[in-house]
């Protein structure tokens, strides 16, 4: 991996927390001025996002595809290895 | 005669990386629905009130606390990947201590908890309030002892990077849970 990558991906963890952060500040601003069902819409979006960004950004999520195809490529393979068609 | 198999033309060790992130993502996902089915809970038994006991400020500074250390490890899973342990080995160090004072905060959190009517393990509020938190807390301090194992096993191997990447899941597993507790214990009202 180059240097370049390595800075750009270590700008994407503070990137990332930075909006974290910012969208806690406005959960809890939001449970002080805004009540009912608004309230509730509000907690829901801004967790969704803050789950997204977790999920894609720190977890890696979208890997999970490749590593799915590699299973199935180790299942094919090895099928055909064994005398499959 | 010796029929001689074809060899595969794939790189196993990296389809051994596949799998192994592919049953971590399984585990992550089940243990997922755990959480799902546990702050569901929390509507099911207490509606959309939260008590006024509940310390505010104790909570969005765990939050804080449990976001940075997020940072960290995220850190170190990309110090690793670029082969610098030495840096992994410290980003690692940085989110024990961040893991350890979230509990010690926990702590405090049911200090309070149990001195108050509405908070009581007893009353219904109470009764999420520590299941949820008790859990999540859990989570935690196994996430704690995964990366202090990593910390005193750690060799610059490339295997190295897999459990580092491994615990580094686990902990923004942890996150993530923590993300969908926050606004449903401490702020919804």
């Amino acid at each position: 991996m180059s240097a370049s990558n390595k800075t750009q991906e270590i700008k994407t963890g503070w990137i990332v927390i930075l909006f974290l952060f910012v969208l806690t500040i406005i959960e809890f601003f939001v449970a002080l001025y805004i009540h009912g069902t608004l309230q509730l819409i509000l907690f829901l979006v801004i967790g969704l996002f803050k789950g997204g960004l977790i999920m894609s950004l720190f977890m890696h999520f979208n890997q999970l595809s490749k590593n799915i195809s590699d299973l199935w490529q180790g299942i094919i393979f090895t099928y055909k290895n064994e005398g499959g068609n | 005669m010796s029929v001689q198999k074809p060899k595969l033309n794939i790189n196993i060790s990296s389809f051994d990386l596949s799998l192994n992130r592919l049953g971590l993502w399984l585990f992550i996902i089940s243990d997922i629905s755990f959480f799902v089915a546990l702050i569901s809970s929390r509507f099911f038994v207490y509606g959309v009130v939260t008590p006024d006991d509940i310390n505010q400020y104790l909570g969005l500074g765990l939050t804080i606390l449990l976001l940075t250390s997020s940072l960290t490890a995220y850190r170190s899973e990309i110090a690793a990947k670029n082969q610098n342990f030495e840096e992994a080995q410290r980003n690692l160090l940085y989110t024990i201590i961040m893991g350890i004072l979230f509990i010690i905060g926990v702590g405090f959190e049911w200090n309070l908890a149990f001195h108050h009517e509405s908070t009581q393990p007893s009353s219904p509020y109470g009764t999420i309030l520590f299941t949820l938190t008790g859990v999540h807390a859990f989570h935690v301090i196994s996430g704690i002892l995964i990366f202090v194992f990593v910390y005193f096993n750690n060799s610059s191997s490339k295997n190295n990077y897999w459990k580092i990447e491994a615990s580094a899941k686990w902990w923004h597993l942890v996150d993530l849970a923590w993300v969908a507790i926050y606004p449903t214990l401490y702020l919804i009202n």
